[in-house]
């Protein structure tokens, strides 16, 4: 559990309440600015809350009012940032190895060198790897100091888009492999989505809300959360078949399709954007490829449109205007059809719960 | 040329940058990280050799460790005599007068280390004397070869202190600054040639050597502060 206040002189004030797990995987989610780099950092002990309490487990690592107050060393925390801070004067063995007892070291570095795929650079100094590398580095030592909780403060934003990708697919097999709790923070959407279980939204240095990553993703709570995560039905599916480049999907009983993402991994969070979706309350013939049969839950006002909220087994949420409301002639409890061209289901494969954290 | 002199400057300057270093680098290190205030009282006493007149430093010494003086007494009653005018004194005289030259490179090597390596460390369970050991001192050894480089040269070449507190006593406390001094009023300008011969040949291969080493970072790592 973390509630903690933290101001800067002349700066933003921070007040943050949540629950830190000790499984799974929680991503810190907001806009720059947010206050979630700050947050890990006093997770991690290397910024000083003003004051509250910060619980892992069963162990205190701050306490305001006791003046508790633990040292990063005794954290045992795996702390990993956007650029890898090897040390320049040590290979990556020596670098994976810096937080191992030396007695470990032969037995236990290489084997973490191998699950992040750089046993060939052993040998080399940080000055001769690419940023990817450095940062499978940076992973490799940070796990291997068999830490208690992994804490990666955007660990994929400073690399080009291939590195990033192909680091991503690694990290979710390598987070798994590990199954250490971890705290992401990230702004990337993808990101949060391919890795993340559970979601804390941040905006302003506050938490706007906490939750299963699909919940809180297709249901934002508030307007400022909807503002964070923007509006998008975000449903968990697992890709059934593949058939000329479309992948149909199961998603809860309804039946998707959406463009075949290419991977192996057939989980994945199938995202339709509330622009994309398409309502309408006879049949028709069309050439959108999905077409969801759903009652309409309620009806807000949103700028110069509406938006619709639908139960479709999952909750889905349409824009439209409002001379087509009239014309639909829509209110809560109307049936509607849902139409969304294949191409606007965006799958993000999730290749990184394994049975335990689902 | 003075031989014995010669001797004598190089075990001063010698004795003088390793005490310097094992007095330095802990002092440098709280200069570089401490939060505390007393750091805006020490830094100037720590730089004042730079601009006080070597004659100054080496009168203020002389009064400190003379019979006359509290520390003084108090040294002569446990060592049975006073270190006015023996080579320990000229030794504690000299490490004085070459502090800065040693601690601000230290201490701006050890500041400049990137604070997120410490971090690094410290997550990885590294203690601080830890850090400063596998992460600092490694990454600062250029600083630290400048300065105990800088302090060597420094105390070879000082006079005014030597002069105020060693005293001119052959093979003690006399040394080759103060032989060619000597050398010159004795109109001795052949000995005097020589032995100054020898130190600006020492002071190249000093210069020469430490900027192979360092890629001519020595007097960068004074003037950076």
């Amino acid at each position: 559990m973390i509630d903690v206040w933290k101001a800067f002189p002349g700066g933003p004030s921070l007040r943050f309440e949540l629950d830190l797990k000790t499984a799974g995987i929680t991503v810190l989610y907001g806009p720059s600015g947010s206050g979630k780099t700050t947050l890990l950092r006093m997770i991690a002990g290397l910024d000083r809350p003003d004051r509250g309490r910060i619980d892992f487990g069963a162990a205190t690592w701050f306490d305001g009012a006791a003046r508790t107050n633990v040292p990063p060393q005794k954290r045992r925390v795996g702390y990993v940032t956007q650029e890898p801070a090897l040390f320049p004067h040590l290979n990556v063995l020596d670098n994976a190895g810096f937080g191992v007892p030396a007695p470990d070291r032969p037995t236990r570095v290489p084997k973490m060198l191998i699950l992040m795929g750089i046993a060939d650079l052993a040998a080399r100094f940080p000055h001769e790897l690419s940023g990817g590398q450095k940062q499978r580095v940076a992973l490799a030592r940070a796990v291997a100091a068999r830490p208690d909780v992994l804490l990666l403060d955007e660990p994929l934003s400073a690399l080009d888009a291939a590195a990033r990708e192909a680091l991503r697919r690694d990290l979710a097999r390598f987070l798994r492999a590990v199954s250490l709790p971890t705290v992401l923070v990230t702004h990337d959407r993808a990101e949060a989505l391919a890795l993340g279980d559970d979601v804390a939204l941040l905006a302003e240095g506050r938490v706007l809300q906490q939750g299963p990553i699909a919940d809180v993703f297709s249901r934002p709570a508030s307007i400022e959360a909807a503002r964070v995560v923007g509006v998008e039905a975000v449903v968990p599916a697992r890709i059934v078949s593949r058939n000329e480049g479309l992948a149909t999907l199961d998603a809860s009983g309804t039946t998707l399709m959406a463009m075949d993402p290419g991977t192996e991994v057939s989980d994945v969070f199938a995202c339709i954007r509330a622009d994309e979706v398409i309502l309408e309350t006879g049949p028709a013939p069309t050439s959108a490829r999905n077409r969801i049969a759903g009652s309409v839950t309620s009806i807000q006002a949103e700028g110069a449109l509406v938006r619709v909220d639908i139960d479709c087994g999952f909750a889905l949420a349409a824009f439209i205007t409002r001379a087509a409301l009239r014309e639909l002639n829509l209110a809560p409890g109307s049936k509607v059809s849902a139409m969304v061209k294949a191409p606007a289901v965006h799958l993000v494969p999730r290749d990184v719960a394994g049975p335990a954290t689902r | 040329m003075d031989l014995q002199a010669l001797r004598v400057s190089l075990l001063l300057a010698s004795a003088t940058s390793f005490c310097l270093l094992i007095l330095g680098v802990p002092l440098g290190y709280w200069l570089a990280f401490t939060r505390s205030r007393l750091r805006a009282l020490v830094e100037p006493v720590v730089a004042l050799p730079l601009v006080l007149p070597p004659t100054v430093l080496g009168f203020c010494v002389l009064l400190a460790l003379g019979p006359r003086s509290p520390l003084g007494r108090t040294i002569e009653q446990m060592t049975g005599h006073t270190l006015v005018f023996t080579f320990e004194g000229l030794l504690l005289a000299s490490i004085l007068y070459s502090l800065p030259f040693a601690v601000q490179p230290f201490a701006t090597a050890f500041a400049g280390v990137d604070i997120r390596l410490r971090e690094a460390a410290f997550c990885l369970g590294a203690s601080s004397l830890g850090t400063f050991f596998r992460v600092i001192l490694p990454l600062s050894r250029r600083g630290v070869l400048a300065g105990v480089i800088l302090s060597f040269a420094h105390t070879l070449g000082e006079f005014g202190v030597v002069l105020m507190v060693g005293g001119n006593i052959p093979g003690v406390t006399r040394t080759a600054s103060i032989a060619i001094y000597d050398s010159v009023q004795a109109l001795d300008y052949a000995s005097a040639f020589r032995t100054s011969a020898v130190l600006v040949g020492l002071a190249l291969v000093i210069l020469a050597a430490t900027s192979h080493l360092l890629g001519g970072l020595v007097l960068q790592g004074a003037r950076r502060r």
